[in-house]
């Protein structure tokens, strides 16, 4: 009985280290092309690799209708930890199938993932990853997600001008790198405004008392509050607010581009800006029927993740179509060069660097919903 | 402002203090730090929410969750420290088996419900801010301050004046006395375990409804938390818990008000730290330094 | 043979993680085995980590040079908190551990030079495989020298009774203080792999979370001897990777093989191994 556990552990471990070394069966060549993804679909992360998971199953469906290239997205959940992220890329650097890896959910995860697909010469895109940093980590890197520096100061600068704003506050979380990204962006574009900064406050991932904070922020009296958070700290910061009586205009980023700010406020959220690369009300034929289709087999409204995740496959499918082969450097090549192709969200393009090219949008709840500003 | 500090600190603080009263009471009856207090905090949250979104009124919701947490209590001690028991083991084992416990209940609330951040429907937990000079705060938040007081009182009275409550105090002071004076001991256990875990998930609750979020992780700050209530109070008093708590919590916000939100959690920790230093036994334990 | 090394690449990464969590569970064991449990090993890692790391993209120190210091750094502060905590038992050790981590984690935040919550990218991977793994085998080596000594045996004389082993002429606070100065070596040496071998870190890598695997690499593995520790983090590390497909319920299955360990089967998972050899 003990010997035969001994043999149970010994044999397992050995087929897990061999099994990589298995000879797989060759791709097909022509139109099939699987895309290896790995997302945070558990652990902390999860509620935004949820999203992305859905948006990329989706998509999946909608390019196989369209019959250009027969697409299949392999989604690997790292479970929001960078140890289990790594090991998923490397597990499809080296098996031979994928010809792309899309993700992972993090830019802390991106950091530790992408040197070993660049490495490997593996074309990655992120479809959430807004640190600085990301796409120079190699000539395959790309991204389509907009960061916080595109699209946070064209929100800030369409509420000063129409406010006429003397003062902020900010309140951002400083122990996680997309919202800390958050605050570095305010800062510099109210600085160049030159609006005072009264007030800054910070938190932490999780936290669901914002009490503190923002009894402070309301003692500064600010014009306009920045809001550095993502969606679910968004929707009680918003919600605190209102309730101790803040007037101030406020304004947030991609983080805030969810459902769950007005969902978790209710009216509170009349009226919050935000500066984010999609707009889920956005009239074009492509958006309406994804919001449509998401709504009917998932049964809630998508967030920015899951239209980004969307817009991969979109990108993917562009990029594939065009591909001389599906060989990695191929595939590469294709997206470096590719032409502007329509997706959920707007005409899309990299830039040189491989970034998601453009200004995104600036939206304002309106009715419990999100509309154009 | 300061005034609403704190204000704020006091009412966070009642919160805190009505979770660490669980783990204040498990320690003083039963010399186990038990660990897995947080995940009975949100599985009861998790329930009365169930309740409220099939239609029960909020006051069965949070009967019943308290109810069920009491439940998954009894449960914990019947898996993870019986066994320990009864084999005589160390004291750090019971920790250990707590965690582990802990960890099933996390991971089975997100098996169930996913990590998504659900909330209670909104004519359940909205209710009007009431301005008192330069404070403000909500019914919700004075319901919730003056119902942990009470059910504080409440467990005061109930060790102190009934014939339960003496058994509990029996055990708590000398097991080995108190079962050759004729008391069951498990069962004493087993409904000290009940009580106190269901405070945690009426805490939970609690918790849930003021801040309308209720998520597989939302135990995990609290409890950590909660260690620095009970230290800081004194391990085994319950009056101890609520001053720990209302300290706690005010140096939580007077730190945020006055010095810096960076380093709130710091702040907490370094509370926990000191005290430990210096006066292991905090401010009104009895039994601190019990050699384990 | 270039099956092995196909193999070899396929899953370095994981190789590399199972040698760091053999070392990260030692650390823990170094303390268990003198009575004390520690759960803020997390936090010395982080000290030897960001000191390494910095000394190695800022100041182009050698990787030895570097993990030497980011170690003995790690040493030091177990030396400061060890000290402070000596007269604490059980329960309350373990709680100002864990206040000590959480602080390290809070300032690794908030420090200028810790690059905050966006942590230090472009790590070289100056950790191989076979660093790992020599370094695994010469602390595995030391510390089962360790067991043997004198040293060894009053460890095992504190763990079980700390008054009767001062009654025989053993200064338990000397050991304890030695016990801890030990393993936050091990754990901050740990750390300074783990930082070169993973090209990024951040603050959210050293979090409570941490303690609570390496505490379980360690009980379930087997407190017993040396080898316990690491079979448990083999273990441990391999199981996520086996039970990808249950997705959330995962805790569910770690936390009940943890539960399982400790009431059935308290040596520890190596306890089986090493009945079955001697049979």
């Amino acid at each position: 009985m003990h010997r035969s556990i001994r043999a149970f552990f010994l044999i397992s471990s050995a087929a897990l280290l061999v099994g990589g070394s298995i000879p797989l069966p060759a791709r097909a060549a022509g139109g099939d092309a699987t895309v290896g993804a790995v997302l945070d679909t558990s652990g902390s992360a999860g509620l935004y690799g949820d999203g992305q998971k859905n948006g990329l199953q989706l998509g999946q469906d909608y390019v196989n209708k369209n019959g250009r290239v027969r697409l299949t997205f392999d989604i690997q959940d790292a479970a929001s930890q960078k140890g289990q992220a790594v090991n998923l890329f490397q597990t499809f650097t080296t098996g031979g199938k994928v010809v792309t890896i899309v993700g992972p959910t993090l830019s802390s995860e991106a950091f530790a993932t992408d040197p070993i697909a660049v490495a490997a010469g593996m074309p990655v895109l992120g479809i959430s990853n807004t640190a600085n940093g990301v796409t120079a980590m190699g000539p395959c890197v790309f991204r389509n997600s907009l960061t916080e520096a595109a699209v946070v100061p064209h929100a800030l600068k369409a509420v000063i001008a129409r406010d006429k704003v003397k003062t902020a506050a900010i309140i951002y979380g400083n122990d996680d790198a997309f919202t800390k990204t958050d605050y570095d962006v305010a800062k510099a574009a109210l600085d160049a405004q030159h609006i005072k900064i009264v007030s800054t406050q910070t938190f932490s991932k999780g936290d669901v008392d914002f009490q503190a904070q923002l009894t402070n922020i309301k003692a500064a009296n600010p014009d306009l509050l920045f809001v550095g958070a993502l969606a679910v700290e968004a929707g009680h910061i918003v919600a605190d607010a209102h309730t101790l009586g803040i007037k101030a205009h406020i304004v947030g980023g991609n983080g805030l581009n969810s459902p769950q700010v007005y969902s978790l406020s209710g009216g509170a959220a009349e009226g919050v800006v935000v500066g984010a690369a999609w707009a889920i009300g956005a009239g074009t034929p492509g958006n309406i029927d994804f919001v449509q289709a998401y709504r009917v087999r998932f049964l809630k409204d998508p967030d920015q993740f899951a239209a980004q995740a969307f817009a991969a496959a979109q990108i993917m499918e562009n990029a594939l179509s065009a591909a001389k082969s599906f060989s990695p450097s191929d595939v590469c090549t294709a997206l470096k060069t590719m032409k502007p192709v329509n997706t959920v969200l707007g005409a899309f393009s990299f830039t040189s660097d491989r970034d998601a090219a453009g200004d995104g949008v600036v939206l304002t709840v309106h009715n419990g919903k999100f509309v154009t500003f | 402002m300061l005034i609403q500090q704190l204000v704020n600190g006091l009412f966070i603080g009642s919160v805190y203090a009505l979770f660490a009263l669980g783990y204040t009471l498990i320690f003083g009856v039963l010399d186990i730090l038990n660990l897995a207090h947080a995940s009975i905090f949100m599985l009861g949250a998790f329930t009365a929410l169930v309740l409220v979104l099939k239609g029960a009124p909020l006051l069965v919701a949070i009967a019943g969750g308290a109810i069920a947490g009491g439940l998954l209590g009894v449960l914990l001690d019947r898996v993870a420290f019986w066994p320990l028991r009864r084999r005589q083991a160390g004291p750090l084992a019971p920790l250990i088996s707590s965690i582990a416990v802990g960890m099933i209940y996390v991971g089975a609330a997100n098996g169930i419900f996913g990590p998504d951040v659900r909330h209670f429907p909104f004519d359940v937990v909205r209710t009007p801010a009431i301005t008192i000079g330069p404070a403000t705060f909500t019914l919700m938040q004075l319901a919730i301050f003056v119902g942990s007081l009470a059910l504080m009182v409440a467990l005061q009275a109930l060790l102190r004046y009934t014939r339960f409550g003496a058994a509990v105090r029996a055990v708590a002071e000398n097991p080995r006395a108190a079962q050759l004076a004729g008391i069951n001991l498990e069962a004493v256990y087993a409904q000290t375990f009940f009580i106190a875990s269901a405070l945690g998930a009426v805490a939970g609750i609690l918790f849930a409804l003021n801040f309308n979020a209720v998520s597989s992780i939302m135990g995990s700050t609290v409890e950590l938390k909660g260690l620095a209530v009970i230290i800081l109070g004194g391990m085994g008093s319950i009056p101890g818990s609520l001053l720990g708590g209302l300290l706690i919590g005010l140096s939580e916000d007077l730190s945020v008000g006055y010095l810096s939100s960076n380093f709130r959690d710091a702040i907490v920790f370094a509370i926990l730290f000191g005290v430990l230093i210096v006066r292991p036994t905090g401010l009104l334990g009895k039994r601190g330094l019990r050699a384990a | 043979m270039t099956e092995l090394v196909a193999a070899y690449h396929a899953h370095s990464a994981l190789i590399n993680q199972i040698g760091i969590n053999a070392l990260l569970a030692l650390s823990v064991w170094v303390t268990l085995a003198c009575g004390q449990l520690s759960l803020g090993n997390m936090g010395f890692m982080a000290i030897a980590a960001y000191a390494s790391v910095l000394l190695v993209t800022r100041g182009h120190w050698p990787f030895f040079g570097a993990a030497l210091i980011g170690s003995a750094l790690a040493a030091i502060a177990g030396l400061l908190l060890g000290w402070p905590v000596l007269r604490l038992r059980g329960v309350f050790l373990a709680i100002a551990t864990i206040g000590f981590g959480e602080i390290v984690r809070v300032f690794a935040i908030n420090l200028p030079f810790t690059g905050g919550a966006e942590g230090i990218a472009g790590i070289p991977p100056l950790a191989t495989t076979p660093i790992i793994y020599s370094s695994l085998a010469l602390v595995t080596f030391l510390l089962w020298r360790l067991t043997r000594s004198r040293a060894g045996r009053a460890f095992a004389a504190i763990a079980q009774d700390e008054v009767a082993a001062a009654g025989v002429g053993v200064n338990p606070s000397a050991y304890k203080l030695a016990a801890f100065a030990i393993g936050a070596l091990v754990a901050g040496y740990a750390g300074a792999l783990a930082a070169f071998s993973s090209f990024f870190i951040s603050p959210s890598d050293y979090g409570f979370g941490r303690a609570v695997d390496m505490l379980a690499y360690a009980v379930v593995g087997g407190i017993g001897s040396v080898a316990g520790p690491i079979v448990g983090a083999a273990l441990l590390t391999l199981l996520p990777e086996w039970l990808r497909v249950l997705q959330n319920f995962r805790d569910v299955v770690n936390g009940l093989i943890l539960l399982l360990v400790i009431i059935f089967l308290p040596q520890g998972v190596w306890s089986i191994v090493k009945r079955g050899r001697t049979r």
